[in-house]
């Protein structure tokens, strides 16, 4: 009887809020009076169900389907809150806003002038913090930074680039100078086998590497030549001052696993003036993120130690890898093959362990690990490349080190190797981003870089 | 009985109203603030947000918001029933959006265009009116000013607002500087010297007229402009948007991004309402896969994360048909082919969400009116766009041809085809619309007929019907009508190869007290 009361009770406030409604008009319709007959009635239907419908109707699953929407009520909204807030960070950061502001404020003089700072933040290390100094304009560009972690890892770097056209082919002049300092690094041993090889004087340690300290001052030119879309031409210059110490990082130092008295470099300041011819033939599409092709590079570098070095080597090598598609153009199979040998021209002066050749193709490893030299180096690899979406592109890859004190003793017997996946993106041929998963002699290692840092191993740069 | 009902579904009941057909969606309005498109955000949103969210989403896609009972749109600020609703002649259809016309020379160049792909010019006639001069690209010469005309006009046919484009040619003398621009001579060179060269000393162009109004911007593809009031169907429910998934795949308009529409508000400030656009067509055919050199354009998505994961599994050996695609020989078709082409599979390349939810009945309406398009409408339409070779024109007459004739077996036999035709003789008269268009390919079909009540018990017995005809008519029994109380729905499944493949379509009718059956809605 009670609820028979409520009810009518409810019923009775519903009319008479209707009633309300309806003889009160509101703001809404005292307006729609002023137009015509005909926008009084589109107004109606506009505002009714269009498709005339007193009942819609359900699917057979909607009632399941309204469970599971209910159900990931909160991981979707957790998912969007996540991606809402990664968006605004997109947008703040996106040219219209504050880069296009921020550029006004690091970019002057029609943007051809400008400086930027760099933060790096690593896991297990303090954060380098840089700051970059710029001039460009068509034909030239000027940089001058610098980067700095402590005392013992910082680097300054000035370069100019000038580039222009020679009947219609491109040149390019590159001058630089670097002074840098690292204290991370870290020495196997010569040869194949380190810890059998006789060349090494190990001391009775628990460790099989030492950690080194090594400062550089670096004066370098660089004329490059394009003949051809295919075919680049260069001539390196550079002098190069080379200090190595132990390291200041903790673990053990280089002096504490070798006996330094016997491997050449350490605690010695080197003086070089290198100098190099070099050439790279590449038929692929500049255009294409894989493309087919060959390519061939090769180089042939005198260093002359000087200022009471004596040292005196050649630099030689080559880089040859074919393109070879399979199934179709995009899908290529790719061996390679990376020499470097060094030839000491004085037997009574040995040349630094640094100097001997480094493998920072090989994805096994960090580079700033030695983990494997000799007088000859040979990184034979093998990858497949595929695509995967728009300038987006899947890699399988086995990469080796065979090292050797000379050819006939080279042997595929304690070859460091690594198998890996990459994911990478492109902007034409070149990778402006990645991320590489590989294991094997040297364990896991994980890579994740974008931009410039995946263009920083230089060749030239044996650091 | 739970069990039962929720396994059937519940079926809709459509009420005693006459069908609505203006939506009378052109109520004054103050003026919106208008809207800025930016790609970065626009990828992140559609690329990236959406599919995530989307993937923990399993709501039902809602029916289509702007239908009335017929299953038909109804006149809108959005659409103007055109193809399929009345007769559209070739010339009207050349005439297409045509109320200025082209430009009168002699024409001054006010600014030079800096959004979009390709450089061009705004420019301004000896009337005073303003166009925008767009360019093909210098490796593709005529693509994309053929294009644009075509397309234009197609999609005027379809019932969408276009602007007035035209192909216009000129020699470069005759292009000088409006005094008082920021714009040069020199500038107007070095856009010159980035686009197809001049043949016979006369570039090709396409013109398009700037709308007249308040420009708003582009329009959303999801929910609704919120300071528009006659803006009240979501725009991803809204049926002459999911169309665009049988109009983009036939004309392989792949660019449908956000920007090539435009929200404009038409009057006096205060007076006036929003009427909604598409632009830029350009860059269909084989437009936009030329002149970014991808042959996928219309075949894949930019970004997919599912297409990258299955791309990792399979390790690239799976070869996609489009991957063995070949430019054609004529620069001005680029790779627009029919043969690879599968309307069930084609992709915008920026995903769209009212393509996304695009429901069978959404691209069977599209589908009816692609069907009025003609040959006589193609020949014209290609005629005017002078293709630069003749054995290119005849390629792309063929080649939409093929292109329509796929899009529509594939669109129109996704539902059971069917159009009511009225009742005589105690028989319900119906069109099959697949066989009027396509003739009798699907010959001689089976119909499968069942009458229900509101309550969707089944009233009357199953008929079957044998027909080679496009119509047909299904007895009505009286009983049906008796039983029917008022209300009943007439359910008919084509039975293709012996197989209940598309849903049964629904026609809804009430009975008065004379008996008289009335179609109220129906359902496709």
């Amino acid at each position: 009887m009670t609820n028979y009361l409520r009810q009518i009770r409810i019923r009775k406030t519903i009319i008479l809020t209707a009633l309300f409604f309806a003889i009160i008009p509101s703001e809404n319709s005292s307006a729609q009076d002023t137009t015509s007959a005909d926008s009084k009635e589109s107004v109606i239907l506009i505002s009714q169900n269009v498709r005339g419908v007193e009942r819609e109707r359900r699917s057979a699953d909607y009632t399941l389907r309204k469970a599971i929407v209910k159900g990931l009520y909160l991981p979707r909204e957790v998912v969007r809150g996540i991606l809402l807030s990664t968006g605004k960070s997109v947008i703040i950061i996106s040219e219209d806003n504050f880069i296009a502001r921020a550029e006004d404020f690091f970019f002057v003089f029609d943007k051809k002038v400008g400086w930027y700072p760099s933060v790096l933040l690593s896991s297990g290390f303090s954060p380098y913090y840089g700051l970059n100094l710029f001039y460009r304009d068509d034909s030239k560009s000027v940089l001058l930074g610098g980067r700095y972690r402590n005392r013992f890892k910082s680097e300054l770097h000035a370069k100019v680039n000038y580039n222009g056209l020679i009947n219609d082919k491109v040149w390019q002049i590159s001058l630089l100078s670097l002074s840098d300092r690292f204290n991370d690094q870290i020495f196997f041993g010569f040869g194949a086998n380190p810890v059998t090889d006789s060349r090494n004087n190990f001391k009775v340690t628990s460790e099989e590497f030492g950690r080194y300290f090594q400062e550089r001052i670096k004066f370098q030119a660089v004329l490059g030549f394009r003949p051809s879309e295919k075919l680049e031409l260069f001539y390196t210059s550079f002098y190069q001052k080379r200090k190595i110490g132990n390291s200041g990082i903790g673990g053990l130092t280089i002096e504490d696993v070798f006996d330094v008295a016997l491997l050449p470099g350490v605690g010695f300041e080197g003086k070089q003036i290198y100098n190099e011819t070099a050439f790279k033939y590449d038929t692929r599409e500049f255009k294409k993120s894989i493309s087919s092709g060959k390519m061939l590079s090769g180089y042939l570098g005198y260093s002359q130690g000087v200022d009471g070095d004596k040292s005196k080597f050649i630099r030689m090598g080559f880089d040859v890898a074919a393109f070879i598609p399979v199934i179709k153009d995009n899908r290529i199979i790719v061996p390679r093959l990376i020499v470097d040998k060094i030839e000491n021209l004085d037997d009574e002066v040995p040349i630094s362990f640094t100097e001997y050749p480094r493998q920072r193709a090989f994805r096994g490893v960090s580079t700033r690990k030695l983990i494997a030299t000799d007088n000859i180096s040979f990184i034979p690899s093998l990858q497949y490349e595929w695509p995967l979406a728009y300038q987006v592109s899947g890699q399988l890859f086995t990469d080796f080190i065979i090292v050797s004190e000379d050819l006939s003793s080279l042997t595929f017997d304690n070859a460091r190797w690594a198998i890996g996946f990459g994911l990478v993106t492109h902007q034409g041929r070149s990778e402006f981003g990645k991320i590489e998963f590989a294991y094997g002699s040297e364990g896991v290692k994980f890579l994740l870089g974008f931009g410039s840092p995946l263009h920083k191993n230089e060749r030239t740069d044996w650091k | 009985m739970t069990l039962t009902l929720s396994s059937c579904g519940r079926s809709i009941i459509f009420t005693d109203a006459k069908p609505v057909l203006d939506l009378h969606d052109d109520q004054p309005i103050d003026l919106p603030e208008s809207s800025d498109f930016n790609l970065r955000d626009y990828g992140f949103e559609v690329l990236v947000q959406r599919p995530a969210i989307n993937a923990l989403d399993v709501s039902p896609v809602k029916e289509a918001g702007d239908v009335n009972s017929m299953d038909n749109v109804p006149t809108s600020s959005w659409y103007e029933p055109r193809l399929g609703y009345k007769r559209i002649s070739p010339e009207e259809l050349l005439r297409g959006p045509e109320e200025v016309g082209p430009p009168v020379a002699p024409l001054t160049v006010a600014k030079a265009k800096t959004g979009g792909g390709n450089p061009g010019f705004i420019i301004e006639d000896s009337r005073g009116e303003l166009y925008l001069m767009k360019f093909d690209p210098p490796e593709f010469p005529a693509i994309e000013t053929t294009t644009a005309l075509i397309v234009n006009r197609l999609f005027w046919g379809f019932g969408y607002n276009v602007p007035e484009d035209y192909l216009y040619f000129f020699a470069p003398e005759e292009l000088t500087v409006k005094k008082g621009s920021a714009i040069t001579r020199e500038d107007v060179d070095l856009v010159l010297s980035k686009v197809a060269p001049p043949i016979d000393g006369q570039y090709r162009t396409t013109v398009s007229y700037f709308i007249k109004g308040n420009i708003l911007g582009p329009l959303s593809q999801v929910g609704v402009r919120k300071d528009d009031k006659n803006d009240r169907v979501n725009h991803e429910n809204r049926r002459v948007l999911r169309a665009l998934k049988v109009f983009g795949a036939f004309t392989n308009h792949s660019d449908m991004r956000i920007d090539n529409s435009l929200d404009v508000y038409v009057g006096d400030e205060g007076k006036g309402y929003v009427k909604h656009y598409l632009l830029d067509f350009g860059e269909a055919f084989g437009g936009h896969g030329a002149e970014h050199d991808r042959m996928w354009d219309g075949f894949e998505h930019l970004y997919s994360v599912k297409k990258i994961f299955r791309n990792i599994a399979t390790l690239g050996l799976v070869i996609e048909d489009w991957e063995n695609l070949k430019y054609t020989k004529w620069k001005s078709v680029g790779a627009f082919e029919s043969e690879a082409y599968d309307p069930a599979t084609w992709k915008e390349t920026w995903p769209y969400e009212p393509i996304r939810i695009s429901r069978r009945a959404d691209d069977y309406w599209a589908a009816k009116i692609l069907g009025a398009l003609t040959r006589e409408h193609l020949e014209v339409l290609i005629k005017e766009a002078r293709y630069p070779e003749e054995a290119a024109a005849d390629y792309m007459l063929k080649t939409i041809l093929e292109r329509q004739k796929k899009t529509l077996r594939y669109f129109l036999y996704n539902v059971t085809p069917l159009e009511y035709r009225g009742i005589r003789s105690g028989s319900i008269q119906f069109e099959d619309i697949g066989k009027t268009i396509l003739g009798n390919e699907n010959s001689p079909a089976e119909y499968q007929t069942h009458f229900y009540d509101s309550n969707s018990n089944q009233i009357g017995n199953q008929i079957n019907v044998i027909s080679d005809k496009s119509f047909f008519s299904i007895p009505l029994d009286r009983e049906v009508i008796i039983n029917s109380k008022g209300y009943f729905r007439v359910e008919v499944q084509l039975i293709l190869n012996g197989r209940k493949n598309p849903p049964p379509a629904q026609f809804h009718f009430i009975t008065g007290a004379d008996n008289k059956p009335k179609l109220v809605g129906v359902v496709h």
